[in-house]
């Protein structure tokens, strides 16, 4: 039933990166190109490095329609071997899961990718011995545990010219100057100070090399309990009120010993509620937020909603999507997590207290919730720049397992959890809220999140700067070189070229107001836009905070519940958290101030840019987002025309802060994946309708119109 | 200013508006209030739950004002009752009349969008319509200007033109409510859309004055131009049949506007929006009132939101398309919120026919006939005191400022909307062209017209080509599988399908705020005042 079309045989030989080596391949082989039952396809090379898995397309050679956006590392038919979530072979139409030793070859290979694209390739037409090298190969290399060194990372840092820059405005936290700078800038040196007790990790290998804690911590205490019990600083408020993390004790069994650690703690806290630091909030997130195991238990159902091999699937689970959708859990850990994010920024701002947050070795949900927080707290951390620094700071440098949390090296999937996705999902629901105060795109995170599959990139593929540091020295056997320079991803250049790039910056991000005030009035009017509806009041009524309540009534009556007694609202606890909340939202936004993510239900939507950028059958034609993108880059080119022309004008040259802006006037209609749709694949729902008109139908009759269909494509063609 | 129109503040409500009243005191259960119900306690707060999704929340505190709360909220729900008019028939109803000391028409104010929506209670806009479409063979009868062959159906009927009225009167009978086949709208490559009611049960369906139907006629030169659109629709039907709906007054008007609006850029601007919602809901006879709720408790079965799902419906679209649309969410609120203020002639009545002879009634007391006029000519008609007319939902310039209509536009909208279509491009020869295929709706799924009557045997459906099929395997993105401009083919996957927060979330105050903050409405000003400045500097130098 494949339409064959004689293979032609020519040379297309795998386009390596310095240190990559090809391990195996096979040829014939046909990539279908989207499983909907009509094996379209193309016939093609199937290849194997230590790099990434790769499918040569026997016609690629002379494509020339280069898509704006482009991966420069890892290309459309590119699989990192990082990148590839589970192999299914499938035999007699029977899909089995690959892993480990095989018996048996299967017929199609479908690999389903971390970054939610799908491939499936059918090996029918391959030779038997190709089929079994690549099919062991592939399984081999991708599935089976690793050694750290075997990471392409090290490879490639030993083969690859190093001639990165490094001028960077991402700062790296490696130094003492970096977190001086860091304290200097949030106004924290009064009361915090970086120590180099770490120094030769003489404290804990899970420490950075340099960390703050706060002025009256001793070394002692710091050495005490390998830095377990220490106040470590994240950030400071503009009030003063600083936030921090903490390492918790394990739970101990001896009775004694936890009688010690207790005290010990006491008398940390004691030390730093005293004046000069303000009172102390501990919040020990192991109690308060999802385990990192429902984490992954919801990611990995959520995912599944995207992993899609064929059309017929997608169309047999779309009529369960939303309760599909809301029994995976994953946008309600979003919401906690956000939630707790907003309770955090309300004892910071408003209580002026720090808070300290716990948990077992404080790099997991303390990063996620310490990064949102400032996020949501400090415009610096909304900019390209200030966001990688705080990556840097809280995660990279602060001692985010990526190894284990991401399983790069197949180790343990029980350590395995989206931390870091989570971050990324909750600062894009930010993103999606209020785009004009971020100056990166959801594309930004897009690709950040794709990234941590591609191990080029020193940044995700370490537990910790110690681990790190060990291995970049090259102290193992035969390296010649010295030590390995790693790329970091903040380099963006390694991936993207400059027009690709340009989709990473946000054209209409409202930069802070620049003081000087008589140049630029433009400026200023741009950063108070504000929109109202002409169906909303514009004065806020002065029963806002009593209104909310009244919808919530109004929602349970829309879901025909029973209203609860009225009388009731008024006997409820002063709930400073909501006030909070409702008092910022009644007021207009300001883009470089605080900013809290609206929580409600409704507004915690799906990424759909990431999730649903590889499945046509989500795609819209000339809409979507991207449509309105488009357009307000066309007006966003024609005032900074005209604004530079007002300069000229005023003869003052100011050297213009004005983005590049990605041209994408001459493609009229754009899909609404866009820059991910990079193949105009359509997908038609099926014939048969899936949903509840099947019970209306008469079996019989559909039988019978199916054939007719079938047998008029004959007369078509 | 007033932004619901006549309601002027936020703690105002239209009586029709409210859904339900309830009453709370902490020494007994909350109730719900009506005129027949009694309230056996004095309320301590008061709960108005509005139809648009607003709660207004009131409190009585206990400081001697007691009595006058148990007043309050009787009256309210007396009120509220006396507001439901008692039935749909134009002469029943009382209790409403439009302050007519008060002309409501401001004529010094300019309706924009009224002069050019066309209101179809004229034959000259029906006629203008059918010019626009370009469908060739369709005519426009009079036959039912008296409202005698169909009283449902609008004055004027798009026929074939081969079909003599005489011929045309002999079917009315075998349809239910005698809403005969009639177009809707025809598609610049040939297709034609149809709407009717089913058939009635008493009907012969050989009978000779059947098919003399329209789809029976021969129209035309069909074209082949659906299929070649994208494949969004299934095939290539020459005519297609949005019926049979049994009543053709409820899902026909929202599938047939819903083609429409992905078929027909000119209906997706602010004017075109307003004539289809016109033609195929208010002239075409959808029973408002009744599916609204507006009128007595009575009759509780008959109500259903065909027309806010509608609404939804386009907000899907919009927010799908946001570059393809004249007007925004904005005005679609309004419509929504419209819709439960009775003040206009266009949610009041159930069919045309109604409209006029309300208007007729209580205006000038007699039965001679006259076009129907209905708001427009209310001008003419001033001298009599006791005019009761609404204007239809359109005139918005009574109810919402200058400022806030100009939110109904859409800054990025198409840029030249209402340009009539052009007649479909000479394209592929059809397998199919000259056949006369009529596909109908039923069940969901379109068929091949099966109707025991049919003379022919049916012809086969096209098959449903997947357009990646037919259009070779991929060219880039604007390779030639792209649909024809001005097709809009909305994705109905479970996640295309979004909540409309601004309409269903109203009452929450920051679901309103900042929620098109990237503004272009605000970029767009801001380009204006560029603009201007820039102007205002190279006049300002000497030259």
């Amino acid at each position: 039933e494949i339409h064959i079309k004689e293979p032609i045989e020519k040379e297309v030989n795998p386009h390596l990166l310095p240190g990559e080596l090809l391990l195996c391949e096979a040829s014939t082989v046909y990539k279908y190109m989207q499983e909907d039952g009509s094996n379209r396809g193309t016939y093609g090379k199937l290849v194997c490095t230590n790099f990434k898995i790769s499918f040569l397309d026997d016609d690629s050679a002379s494509d020339d329609n280069e898509p704006q956006f482009k991966n420069k590392i890892v290309g459309e038919n590119d699989i990192t071997l990082q990148c590839v979530d589970q192999i299914y072979g499938v035999y007699d139409e029977k899909k089995k899961l690959l892993t480990g030793q095989l018996r048996k070859y299967p017929e199609k290979l479908i690999i389903y990718c971390k970054d939610l694209r799908v491939f499936n390739f059918c090996l029918r037409y391959t030779k038997e011995e190709e089929v079994k090298r690549i099919v062991s190969g592939i399984v081999h290399h991708s599935q089976t545990p690793k050694l750290l060194k075997r990471l392409f990372l090290f490879s490639y840092a030993s083969a690859a010219p190093n001639n990165t820059d490094g001028r960077n405005q991402t700062v790296m936290f490696e130094t003492l100057e970096d977190w001086r700078d860091e304290l200097e800038r949030t106004k924290g040196n009064v009361k915090y100070k970086a120590v180099t007790t770490n120094e030769g990790y003489r404290v804990s290998e899970r420490l950075p090399l340099y960390f703050v804690v706060p002025m009256c911590i001793s070394e002692e205490s710091i050495l005490k309990y390998d830095g377990r019990g220490i106040p470590i600083w994240c950030w400071s408020c503009h009030n003063g009120a600083a936030l921090l993390k903490m390492s918790a004790f394990p739970k101990e069994q001896d009775d004694s010993t936890s009688q010690t650690q207790k005290a010990f703690l006491d008398g940390i806290y004691k030390t730093i509620s005293k004046p000069p630091y303000e009172l102390l909030k501990v919040d020990d997130l192991s109690s308060s937020l999802p385990s990192l195991q429902d984490i992954q238990t919801a990611y990995t159902r959520f995912k599944q909603l995207f992993l899609i091999d064929n059309s017929t699937d997608f169309w047999a689970t779309d009529v369960k999507w939303f309760s599909l959708l809301e029994s995976t859990n994953w946008l309600e850990i979003i919401r906690r997590v956000l939630k707790k994010a907003i309770e955090v920024a309300e004892c910071l701002e408003i209580q002026h207290t720090n808070v300290v947050l716990i948990e077992e070795s404080a790099t997991d949900l303390c990063c996620v919730i310490s990064s949102l927080v400032q996020v949501m707290m400090d415009s610096y951390s909304r900019t390209k720049s200030g966001f990688q620094s705080l990556i840097q700071k809280e995660w990279v440098i602060g001692g985010h397992c990526f190894l284990d949390r991401c399983n790069h090296l197949h180790k343990s999937e029980k350590e395995e959890a989206p931390v870091f996705l989570l971050l990324l999902n909750c600062v894009w629901q930010l993103v999606q809220q209020y785009p004009p105060a971020f100056e990166f795109t959801e594309t930004y995170l897009t690709v950040l999140s794709d990234s941590l599959y591609v191990p080029i990139f020193s940044t995700f593929f370490f537990n910790s700067q110690h681990q790190r540091d060990t291995n970049k020295s090259g102290e193992s056997l035969k390296t010649q070189s010295g030590p390995f320079r790693f790329l970091t991803v903040w380099d963006w250049s390694v991936q993207f070229d400059p027009k690709a790039q340009a989709f990473l910056n946000n054209p209409l991000y409202a930069e802070k107001p620049k003081p000087d005030k008589s140049q630029r009035k433009t400026a200023r009017f741009k950063h108070q836009r504000q929109l109202s509806l002409p169906l909303t009041q514009a004065k806020p009524s002065t029963k806002r905070g009593f209104f909310r309540e009244e919808t919530d009534h109004l929602i349970k009556n829309i879901l025909g519940k029973r209203i609860g007694k009225f009388i009731n609202c008024s006997d409820e606890p002063p709930n400073s958290l909501r006030e909070f909340y409702e008092s910022w939202h009644s007021k207009p936004v300001d883009y470089h101030g605080l900013l809290l993510p609206r929580i409600d239900g409704p507004e915690i939507k799906v990424w759909a840019q990431r999730y649903l950028r590889w499945i046509p059958e989500a795609q819209l034609h000339g809409g979507g987002t991207i449509a309105t993108a488009a357009k307000i880059l066309d007006l966003m080119e024609e005032v900074q025309s005209l604004q530079v022309k007002m300069d000229e004008e005023r003869s003052q040259a100011v050297s213009g802060d004005v983005h590049s802006v990605p041209m994408l006037r001459n493609s009229a209609r754009l899909s609404s994946l866009f820059p991910f749709a990079l193949l105009q694949r359509q997908s038609v729902k099926p014939a048969l309708p899936t949903s509840t008109w099947k019970d209306l139908e008469d079996e019989d009759d559909l039988v019978k119109r199916d054939d007719e269909f079938v047998d008029l494509s004959g007369d078509m063609l | 200013p007033g932004s619901r129109g006549l309601i002027h503040s936020e703690g105002e409500v239209a009586l029709p508006c409210i859904h339900k009243l309830v009453a709370a005191s902490s020494f007994s259960k909350p109730k719900v209030l009506t005129a027949a119900s009694t309230l056996k306690f004095i309320p301590e707060e008061l709960a108005v739950f509005c139809r648009d999704f607003r709660l207004l929340h009131f409190y009585f505190p206990e400081n001697g004002l007691a009595p006058q709360a148990f007043r309050v909220a009787n009256a309210i729900a007396q009120a509220r009752e006396a507001a439901a008019w008692l039935g749909d028939t134009a002469e029943g109803h009382d209790g409403w009349s439009y302050p007519s000391e008060a002309p409501p028409e401001e004529e010094e104010e300019e309706e924009e969008g009224l002069s050019t929506t066309l209101l179809f209670e004229s034959l000259r806009d029906w006629e203008k319509e059918l010019q626009r479409l370009g469908a060739a063979g369709w005519r426009v009868s009079a036959v039912n200007e008296r409202f005698d062959m169909a009283p449902s159906l609008p004055q004027y009927l798009w026929v074939p033109s081969g079909l003599l009225d005489h011929d045309l009167k002999r079917t009315f009978a075998h349809f239910q409510e005698r809403r005969v086949p009639r177009l809707c709208w025809h598609h610049p490559g040939g297709g034609d859309l149809l709407r009717a009611a089913s058939f009635h049960p008493a009907s012969e369906p050989g009978s000779e004055d059947v098919s003399a139907a329209p789809w029976s006629c021969k129209v035309g030169a069909p074209g082949w131009g659906m299929e070649k659109d994208g494949g969004g629709w299934k095939g290539a039907p020459p005519h297609r049949l949005v019926p049979p709906e049994p009543s053709d007054r409820d899902l026909n008007c929202l599938l047939a506007s819903l083609v429409q609006l992905l078929g027909d850029p000119h209906a997706r601007s602010l004017p075109g929006f307003q004539s289809l919602v016109q033609r195929e809901w208010v002239a075409a006879g959808h029973p408002f009132p009744r599916r609204l709720g507006l009128l007595c408790r009575d009759t509780p079965r008959e109500e259903a939101p065909v027309f806010l799902l509608f609404l939804d419906c386009t907000w899907q679209l919009l927010w799908q398309f946001p570059a393809d649309f004249g007007f925004t969410e904005a005005f679609l609120l309004a419509l929504h919120d419209s819709s439960f203020s009775p003040y206009f002639s266009t949610f009041r009545f159930s069919c045309q026919r109604q409209r006029g002879h309300s208007s007729m009634v209580r205006g000038r007391g007699t039965q001679t006939y006259r076009p129907m006029g209905g708001w427009q000519d209310a001008g003419g008609h001033r001298g009599s005191p006791r005019t009761c007319t609404f204007p239809p939902v359109w005139a918005w310039g009574q109810r919402y400022t200058r400022q806030q209509q100009e939110q109904f536009q859409n800054p990025m909208g198409p840029p030249t909307p209402a340009e009539s279509l052009a007649p479909g491009t000479p394209g592929d020869p059809c397998p199919w062209r000259g056949s006369r295929l009529v596909l109908a709706l039923a069940k969901g799924s379109l068929c091949p017209h099966a109707l025991p009557w049919w003379t022919r045997a049916p012809l086969r459906p096209p098959h449903r080509v997947s357009p990646s099929e037919s259009q070779g395997t991929q060219g880039g993105l604007l390779g030639p599988c792209q649909p024809r401009p001005g097709l809009l083919l909305p994705g109905t996957a479970g996640p295309c399908i979004r909540l409309w927060h601004r309409c269903y979330l109203r009452g929450l105050p920051q679901e309103q705020r900042g929620r098109l903050a990237p503004s272009l409405a605000g970029l767009t000003e801001e380009l204006q005042l560029l603009q201007d400045r820039l102007h205002a500097w190279n006049t300002q130098r000497p030259h």
